[in-house]
């Protein structure tokens, strides 16, 4: 905060002069997105013998953080609950690479889904957001992921259970 | 996105499908993408569980029996060297008593009649 207050007063104590390129001011930036999403899960025992289904609507509550020095690495965590014939709750870590065209950042990343209650449901999760930008504020966002779940209680044995999932949603940056 | 979103939701649940264990009504389970009950081996191995729990019921009887008569055996064992003892205590008091007096009598005699004959000699 000093730091900032610093940087604030000498680039407006300069400002008078000519030619004079902006300061970035170094700053933790956040964001909160709120989505809901579904899609398709596919469960396979091995051999011929696999079903696709409709994967459980789930909603999402992310929080994102980045330095503004360095925008194209952003992490967070959500949680996700699943809303749809069952009620569980699980926590998401992500690590994402942000590109900002305009008024769009594009953020491919990686995440660890890890659904924790009532049952156990883990396994890695590839995604792509598309954020764009509404205002100084908010601004519309979609995701599509892949996750591949092997891990937990609530997977059959000898049996893997991948989804492609999109959702929609708002973020908020603060 | 958004028709994929809505194509997924729209693709409904077969029944008796599955591709998770929470996709199944309560007491079944997901196996082999189908929702079924608890595998039969799993019985068999109940089974297998009840039938070992018998045995140690039998067993636990068998010894439980044998604990008793064991210790019905010690305790008459117990109970009869107890009441021996005990019945061989007031008896032997009086009878070492009696024996001691005995003997003591018969040694004031002998020394009465040794006295007696060392008179004699006197005499």
């Amino acid at each position: 905060m000093a730091f900032a207050a610093t940087a604030l007063l000498s680039t407006s104590s300069v400002s008078a002069q000519p030619a004079q390129t902006p300061t970035l001011i170094p700053a933790q930036m956040h964001s909160i997105t709120l989505t809901g999403g579904s899609g398709l899960s596919m469960g396979s025992a091995g051999g011929n013998d696999a079903y696709v289904t409709h994967t459980p609507v789930f909603l999402d509550a992310a929080w994102r953080t980045w330095h503004n020095t360095m925008p194209q690495w952003v992490y967070g965590f959500s949680m996700r609950a699943e809303v749809d014939g069952r009620t569980s709750i699980g926590i998401v870590p992500r690590f994402e690479f942000s590109r900002t065209v305009g008024r769009v950042s594009l953020r491919p990343g990686i995440a660890g889904v890890i659904f924790f209650a009532p049952y156990e449901l883990i396994g890695p999760e590839a995604s792509f957001t598309v954020d764009f930008r509404l205002g100084s504020v908010v601004s519309l966002v979609g995701t599509m992921a892949l996750d591949v779940f092997f891990l937990g209680s609530d997977v059959p044995p000898k049996s893997a259970i991948f989804a492609f999932n999109g959702a929609l949603g708002v973020a908020i940056h603060l | 996105m958004a028709l994929a979103l809505a194509a997924a939701l729209s693709a409904g649940c077969e029944e008796g499908r599955c591709v998770r264990h929470s996709d199944c009504v309560s007491p079944l389970i997901c196996l082999a993408t189908a929702c079924v009950p608890v595998p039969t081996d799993a019985d068999a191995d109940a089974a297998v569980d009840a039938t070992a729990d018998t045995g140690a019921t039998a067993d636990v009887a068998r010894d439980t029996a044998s604990d008793v008569a064991g210790d019905a055996a010690s305790d008459i064992v117990v109970d009869a060297s107890a009441d021996a003892a005990a019945d061989a205590a007031p008896d032997a008091a009086p009878d070492a008593a009696a024996d001691a007096a005995a003997d003591a009598a018969k040694d004031v005699t002998d020394v009465t009649d040794a006295s007696d004959a060392d008179l004699d000699a006197a005499d």
